[in-house]
């Protein structure tokens, strides 16, 4: 394009559209591809530990998960039972341990107590490349069990002393302990850096913390996964599960979390100018709205582009915007901190959305038999109607004033209220009278606001229908991506054969880049989830080898990509990322995990989900193989004897198909002749 | 089989409102029909559409409430979209049958329903 000449606001927005969607396309790429299978992270984390999948969550047999909490817990404070939901069959238990050690003191202090509630959505949530693996108890420090955003500490060899100073800071105000870490952290400035105001994004994005509950005893955490019905402890192995792809998504890996957060942001900016000049430039918005008109080269390219785009743009502005909105804090922090003063606490108070809370009377020290818990569960489901019990929370645990809060799950409720809108019932431990607690606060209208964004972004709301229906945005948006980067070579491919130059340097960068940022991302996950059930179970730190197996696969596609014939370099990836896809259901079955059969049978869906998804793709995968291996670019004799017969032909399934076919004279007169007839 | 009866209705609803401001549009009716309808036929044929994407967002909101059930109805709408317009693109003539079925679809629902 050349800048010296003068031209209409739609060339240069196309010139815009064009370069801010390929200057970091493939980046874009990968965050929708990751970030639409992170819509599904809990499943995810659910099949990558097959020794799970044998839980019955037909029935919840509340005796017997009380059991094990009396037998492994006798002294904790509180219990935290995770009842089963639509994403993750278990039963999780978890509480704090009393501890004397002072280090932990200061963690127990930083441990936002009671209200770190584990909701189904968070179940499996823990730092990145370290799921849990109950079975035996294992211990982590509290917060990291609660919120999977938080810590990225073990796995990356960096652990707890941020850890605990972030959990530290947003802990109770003005305590000796917090002072202490702090200047072991560096510097008060710390509260005015990047990291601190990452870490009040991450605030504002998950549960809030802070309530004036009564802390308890210094605490770890535990947590354990039981079978719902059994209440059998479930082991698990070690694993990245689908908080890597998650954690990928928005803050990549093996760099500073800063960094990755700002590439992302940056990213997800170049995204968003990319998509409100796509608008501008499209002509036919409304009279294209549903068509396709296939095999006709750079045409058909462009309708797939603009229907991937066109048909759930909503979605695509809905889920780049509230991703910039959750890194606004980080990106800018300016107005946060002329308006609070750098007072980072006050800011969390007032952006936070104040949860209902209660005020537990300290334990009676009297030993009491408590009421059973399966009716209050009822009573509360009943009470709520369209929604389900998600937590179960014992506090003073067979103590005379025993309390049990019967939560409901975030599925359902109203965006608008939030996260922390979910209900509480709160019931006398011994004797089930029914106790009230003060309501949650309403949202005010920049809550409101700010709720629906990030919980749409972040989906907690969403039941089954309404995830499928994010995930398949998802998978729009990712073909949106993929279609514009490849349309960006069917664009210019004539000009290099004319120039008689086989390869220019940035043309060759860019098709080596599409076939690796495409296909090769593809292997590279397939060859994840195999490298989840290939790699022994009881390898110390095998969560690091699944992460490497991805890294270490893509890296070679990427080599695969620069050294073979572009076509080539396509129908090989694309075979590869088909097979590797397609016999995930398989692998599934001959390693220990529940084969696609019976988990259909036994109405396993988080399971089955994963495998005909999996199926599905695979297929989809091996057929676009085969339509590009099958591809010829035409010549306009070929058209004039194909005829009617070559506008039969179909590529609408799966990945694009990196057709280099260039709309020739002929053809685009035919597709204006019937434009204009009709 | 109730839990998706309100889905189904959605469904069915938007189904009927897209295909029908589909072929209010010439290109469409003529891959559909063969013939280019009259310009009243085609006013009537979107207006009718739009209707029945608004009566739509009713079983959506008594559904999901209010603000998931707008969210849910965007949703559906571009799956819906998507659909239709791979069926325009290889089959058209499937979507003469398939407003009488999804009427009748319809209208079963509903007497379900009640």
């Amino acid at each position: 394009m050349n800048f010296d000449r003068p031209r209409g606001l739609r060339q240069s927005m196309s010139w815009l559209h064009t370069y801010s969607g390929l200057t970091l396309g493939w980046l874009v790429f990968a965050i929708f591809v990751t970030g639409t299978l992170s819509f599904f992270r809990n499943e995810i984390t659910f099949w990558m530990q097959p020794e799970r999948h044998k839980a019955n969550s037909d029935i919840v047999t509340f005796e017997r998960a009380l059991g094990v909490l009396e037998s492994e817990a006798p002294n904790a404070r509180q219990w935290t039972m995770t009842l089963p939901g639509p994403r993750n069959p278990t039963l999780g238990i978890s509480w704090q341990n009393p501890q004397q050690n002072a280090q932990q003191n200061i963690r127990q202090t930083a441990i936002p107590n009671n209200n770190e509630r584990r909701v189904p959505s968070d179940t499996d949530t823990v730092g990145r490349g370290n799921e849990s693996n109950a079975g035996n108890a294992e211990r982590r420090s509290p917060r990291r069990q609660g919120e999977g955003v938080e810590m990225s500490a073990s796995a990356e060899g960096r652990p707890t002393r941020q850890g605990v100073a972030d959990a530290e800071r947003r802990g109770s105000r003005g305590n000796a302990e917090r002072r202490t870490m702090q200047t072991d952290e560096g510097d008060e400035e710390e509260l005015l850096s990047p990291r601190q105001s990452q870490n009040t994004l991450e605030q504002a994005q998950s549960r809030p913390q802070e309530q004036p509950q009564q802390q308890h005893g210094g605490a770890r955490g535990v947590r354990l996964t039981l079978d719902p019905a059994t209440g059998e402890k479930l082991g698990g192995r070690e694993t990245a599960g689908g908080n890597f792809l998650y954690r990928f998504h928005f803050e990549l890996y093996g760099m500073d979390r800063i960094w990755g957060r700002w590439i992302i942001g940056i990213a997800t900016m170049l995204m968003f100018i990319a998509i409100v000049s796509g608008v501008i430039v499209h002509r036919n918005i409304f009279k294209d709205f549903f068509t396709f008109r296939p095999a006709k080269g750079k045409r058909s390219w462009l309708d797939a582009h603009n229907g991937c785009s066109v048909l759930s743009l909503p979605f695509h502005i809905m889920i780049t915007f509230s991703g910039l909105l959750l890194f606004g804090n980080m990106m800018i922090p300016t107005a946060m901190q002329s308006a609070f003063k750098g007072d980072m606490d006050a800011y969390r108070q007032n952006v936070r959305n104040r949860m209902a809370n209660f005020e537990y009377k300290p334990p009676a020290g009297e030993r009491a038999t408590m009421i059973e818990i399966a009716p209050l569960v009822a009573a509360a489901e009943r009470t709520w109607k369209n929604r389900k019990a998600g937590s179960v929370i014992i506090t003073n645990p067979n103590d005379k004033h025993a309390v049990i809060e019967v939560r409901q799950s975030s599925i359902g409720g109203s965006l608008v209220a939030g996260r922390s809108a979910a209900q509480s019932l709160y019931f006398d431990g011994v004797s089930g009278q029914s106790l009230t607690g003060a309501d949650a606060a309403k949202p005010t209208t920049v809550q409101a606001i700010s709720n629906v964004l990030i919980l749409l972004h972040r989906g907690f709301f969403a039941s089954p229908i309404p995830r499928w229906l994010l995930f398949l945005g998802g998978v729009g948006g990712s073909l949106m991506v993929a279609t514009g980067l490849i349309m960006w070579r069917v664009a210019r491919q004539k000009d290099q054969e004319k120039q008689q130059r086989s390869s220019g340097a940035g043309f060759r960068v860019v098709e080596g880049l599409n076939v690796t940022g495409i296909a090769g991302l593809m292997v590279a996950i397939g060859a994840y989830f195999w490298a989840n059930r290939l790699i022994p179970a009881d390898v110390v730190g095998r969560n690091d080898w699944e992460i490497r197996a991805f890294f270490i696969v893509w890296a070679i596609t990427l080599i695969h990509a620069f050294t073979r014939q572009h076509k080539m370099a396509w129908v090989e990836q694309l075979a590869v990322a088909g097979i590797l896809i397609g016999l995930l259901p398989l692998l599934n079955a001959l390693t220990g995990g529940l084969a696609l059969s019976a988990s259909i049978g036994k109405g396993q869906w988080v399971v089955a989900g994963f495998d005909i998804t999996a199926l599905l793709m695979g297929v989809g995968l091996l057929y676009t193989t085969y339509r590009v291996y099958k591809y010829a670019p035409k010549t306009i004799a070929s058209i004039l004897t194909a005829g009617k017969a070559s506008e039969k032909k179909t590529h609408e399934q799966g990945m694009p198909l990196p057709d280099t076919f260039t709309s020739d004279p002929r053809s685009s007169s035919f597709a204006q002749r019937s434009e204009e007839s009709a | 089989m109730m839990e998706i009866l309100p889905d189904f209705l959605i469904l069915m609803l938007m189904f009927i409102g897209l295909g029908a401001i589909c072929v209010g549009m010439n290109r469409h009716a003529r891959q559909v029909f063969g013939i280019l309808p009259s310009l009243g036929m085609r006013c009537l044929r979107i207006a009718l559409g739009f209707v029945a994407l608004m009566v739509s967002l009713v079983p959506a909101i008594d559904d999901y409430g209010t603000s998931i059930g707008v969210a849910v109805w965007i949703g559906y709408l571009a799956v819906i979209a998507t659909m239709i317009g791979l069926v325009l693109t290889y089959y058209p003539r499937i979507l003469r049958p398939a407003f009488p079925m999804a009427l009748a679809g319809l209208l079963i629902a509903v007497l379900v329903s009640w």
